[in-house]
């Protein structure tokens, strides 16, 4: 009898903690019940662009940094994606990039270009937020130092030099299109003095010359940026995003755990943030908290490409009509709803058309469109009877990846081809990619703003992906596509019928296929913020973002 | 007694040494190249080449686990990260105070909580406060600490708005991941606490001071309770070891950047110096508990007592 009574008043207090944790309408409540209560009465402002507001609270935007902590926040360095969004707003590259592939100036005033060598001239009122004078000296410096350090878009220079205080030569060592577009926009520059006085490569303390300096960087946990009062460039000039500076203080947090970024908004300790398409449904129309928040779809370059081995023992190497079976076989448009809740792009093209040198067209085209009755012919045609072929599918761990290669298990299943899923960490990925006894097929990320013919020249130019040239990704050696895509990515070559051809031959060849172009779902306090921007690379911008202060 | 410490004490080293070599030789072996990490996927042969030349990753085993030792136990130098160039001893220094903080504090609830609610269960074996006490112990051993960290985060963090879901700053943000991370220690703790209470009142000296008419309590406190503690203590302190160690998780779920975090990030990325020297730190800390466990063993148990005592008289005295 005193154990049931236990059991009942156990099962009583579980109960209650579930009704607590679980239920209830608090949630949409308890964004204004954090630190950010004090804007709450800017809230329906909504939209209503920069009208002055009444705020009186401290000018601080909580942001996720999204891809965890940087680990060093040296500018010089091999750059990765959270590096990047932390330091983008206190140093500066010379030039940023438009979506159509041109560039704009930050720190440099202009360009010209003869050949592959571009004279560079520098502003010549450039001041670091510790003071010093930018100088020529100083991006010749910034450039040795990368090279230095391994940062591989640096080492697309043959030679830079300064030709004057303020003027710079660079030379690429290729010709061709966006080489130095697409090499130049991705490095930061800082000064040589503000470097050299820094004991550690400014892996805690960058001192750049961006409109915001670091005043703490707790690393693994928060990074505070400040307004810098003396950032030199004039407000008419700035061209740049990152040039702006609407808040006083940012804090970048480097929360990775994904309910955790939830909570951190809902709580008020974010302001920004990116989450997946499933949790996103709360902040958006209709959502329990959508009355705080905005969550909006935002385009990204990145996504995936099946590839198959094409080794010399694979048993896809010559047999076309069973690479076309598991091309066909593969419905692209379930694998965008399964895994993406329907946010992510259907591509038509290895890469997608959204570049500024693909063709528009083919998105009027067929791509590998569903076609199982078409797959199980190809499979017939290509020596194999229903169940007797089992084949590998290799990719990187993570949710994303992993849905997808059961849901391409499922379909291929139905064709009658076996899969085996194989999935791992990045480290042994990457191995396991120049292994071919390792797989049969495999998700191969590209993607990133430029051009489509970069992220073609990077994985089908075999001159490019291997030193020897051997190969490129998936062991693909065809002679004939190797002289598509260099004569499609050279910059006198490069035309709308030189692109096409490639696409067109890997369409035929059915050698890979892109399976979705990601969308990317930011979810923002409309307390705070009215406007959150990113910019083309898909980035939080938080001082170019308008605030209910602006 | 000094020389039962100096023997602990050297005893650490080659315990230290072998965690070394051990952690050293499974980085070798395990698949996986770093300096494909470091130079990106699509980088050259030629530039891993280049990185691995670097990195020192062309050199033979020998060559390379001796570099490793020399470095890290002669000069007390753990090299720097692979993938950030950022010294690890600056950024261990960073970290461990926050790992220890939390391991602490988190085993000083495991014990605080954990041992009295096991005493009260053996003293009061098969009663209410006996099966309550079980089930609280059954409950925290079987509640995973991630899934009890986002229970506790949603209750405690986003509707009632009492604390921080994560991140550090002052010791509020240490209450959920302590007792988020009490729970399974607590448990066992509070179960080893009563088996063993239930094997002292057994004895036969505790039946005679109950028949001579001592008080229950003092019993339980005076005579039971300090001969239970030698097997509570071994529990407790292989907690304080576990619980240091095995941060990972409750790091990584409220965003405290310690050790467990930087470990879990550097295999991710194949970072082997930052791997090697949590594991070295972690084994360090280990020694250290045990080595204070031990001597704290020689003070309560008179037979490890009797056999360090300087002199034969005070032997004698112990063995009387």
């Amino acid at each position: 009898m005193t154990m049931k009574k236990v059991m009942a008043l156990l099962l009583t207090a579980t109960m209650l903690t579930g009704m607590l944790t679980g239920c209830g309408d608090k949630a949409s409540e308890s964004a204004a019940d954090g630190k950010n209560q004090e804007s709450a009465s800017s809230a329906s402002q909504g939209s209503d662009s920069a009208a002055p507001s009444s705020y009186d609270g401290e000018q601080v935007a909580y942001i996720s940094c999204g891809d965890g902590d940087p680990g060093t926040l040296d500018p010089l360095a091999a750059m990765s994606s959270s590096r990047h969004v932390c330091i983008m707003e206190v140093c500066e590259r010379l030039f940023g990039y438009t979506e159509d592939g041109d560039l704009y100036g930050v720190l440099a005033k202009d360009y010209e270009r003869d050949g592959l060598t571009y004279t560079v001239n520098l502003y010549d009122y450039i001041t670091d937020s510790a003071g010093n004078q930018m100088t020529a000296s100083d991006i010749v410096f910034c450039l040795d130092k990368m090279v230095e350090k391994g940062n591989t878009s640096a080492l697309n220079f043959e030679k830079y030099e300064a030709t004057g205080d303020y003027t710079v030569e660079i030379t690429v060592n290729n010709n061709n299109v966006a080489t130095f577009e697409n090499s130049i926009a991705g490095l930061y520059f800082v000064t040589q003095a503000a470097y050299e006085a820094s004991s550690d490569d400014m892996s805690v303390d960058p001192v750049g010359t961006g409109p915001y300096k670091v005043d703490a960087y707790e690393t693994g946990s928060t990074l505070t940026l400040v307004k810098n009062e003396n950032y030199w460039q004039k407000p008419e000039l700035c061209k740049a995003l990152e040039q702006q500076a609407n808040t006083e203080k940012i804090v970048y947090s480097m929360i990775t755990e994904a309910a955790q970024i939830v909570v951190g908004l809902e709580t008020g300790a974010l302001d920004f943030a990116f989450v997946d398409f499933s949790a996103a449904e709360r902040f958006g129309e209709g959502g329990e908290a959508a009355n705080h928040f905005c969550a909006e779809a935002i385009k990204t370059w990145g996504g995936n490409a099946l590839f198959f081995n094409m080794s010399d023992k694979s048993v896809f190497k010559d047999n076309i009509a069973l690479r076309k079976a598991v091309l066909y076989g593969i419905d692209r448009q379930a694998i965008i709803d399964g895994v993406f809740e329907g946010h992510a792009i259907n591509p038509k093209t290895y890469g997608q058309t959204r570049y500024p040198d693909a063709d528009p067209n083919w998105d009027n085209e067929d791509y590998f469109e569903y076609d199982p009755d078409y797959a199980k012919e190809c499979l017939k045609e290509a020596g194999y009877a229903p169940g007797e072929l089992s084949l590998k599918l290799m990719f990187p761990t993570s949710s994303y990846c992993n849905s997808m290669a059961e849901i391409i298990q499922a379909y291929l299943d139905m064709i009658g081809i076996k899969v085996e899923v194989l999935s791992y960490e990045n480290a042994l990925y990457n191995s396991y990619k120049t292994d071919p006894t390792q797989y049969d097929m495999m998700f191969n990320g590209s993607g990133g703003p430029g051009t489509i013919t970069r992220i073609w020249n990077n994985q089908l130019n075999k001159n490019i992906y291997t030193s020897d040239g051997a190969y490129c990704a998936g062991f693909l050696n065809d002679p004939h596509l190797q002289e598509l895509v260099e004569t499609a990515s050279n910059v006198d070559t490069n035309s709308v019928e030189t692109t096409s051809a490639v696409h067109d031959y890997l369409i035929d060849q059915a050698y890979l296929m892109q399976l979705y172009v990601e969308e990317k779902c930011v979810v923002y306090n409309t307390d705070k913020i009215v406007k959150m921007c990113t910019n083309i690379d898909a980035r939080q911008v938080p001082g170019a973002s308008i605030y209910v202060w602006n | 007694m000094g020389k039962y410490i100096f023997k602990r004490i050297l005893m650490f080293i080659p315990v230290v040494l072998a965690v070394g070599i051990l952690i050293f030789t499974i980085m070798y072996f395990v698949p996986g190249d770093p300096a494909k990490v470091v130079a990106g996927a699509e980088a050259s042969e030629e530039q891993l080449q280049a990185v691995r030349e670097q990195l020192g990753l062309n050199q033979p085993y020998i060559v390379r686990l001796g570099n490793f030792l020399s470095d890290t136990f002669l000069h007390f130098d753990f090299g720097e990260s692979y993938i950030t160039g950022v010294k690890i001893s600056d950024e261990l220094m960073r970290r461990l105070p926050r790992t220890l903080t939390l391991g602490v504090t988190t085993w000083l609830l495991t014990v605080l909580l954990g041992v009295p609610l096991g005493v009260a269960a053996g003293v009061n074996q098969n009663k209410f406060g006996d099966r309550f006490c079980m089930f609280v112990a059954l409950f925290g051993v079987s509640m995973p600490p991630f899934w009890l960290g986002l229970m506790l985060v949603l209750l405690f963090s986003l509707k009632l708005g009492w604390l921080p879901s994560s991140g550090i700053g002052g010791p509020q943000y240490y209450i959920l991941p302590c007792i988020a991370g009490s729970f399974g220690g607590m448990a066992s703790n509070a179960r080893q606490a009563r088996s063993a209470m239930l094997e002292v009142i057994r004895s036969d000296y505790i039946v005679t001071a109950r028949a001579k008419g001592v008080s229950r309590r003092k019993v339980i406190y005076k005579h039971a309770l300090p001969n239970a503690l030698f097997p509570i203590l071994s529990t407790a302190s292989v907690g304080l070891a576990h619980v240091c160690g095995g941060s990972v998780v409750i790091e990584t779920v409220f965003g405290i950047p310690g050790i467990g975090l930087y470990l879990l990030t550097a295999v991710n990325s194949r970072d082997y110096p930052i791997i090697q020297a949590c594991v070295i730190i972690l084994a360090v800390v280990f020694a250290v508990i045990m080595l204070i466990v031990d001597i704290l063993y020689a003070f309560i148990d008179p037979k490890i007592k009797s056999k360090y005592i300087g002199t034969k008289a005070a032997r004698r005295k112990a063995d009387a």
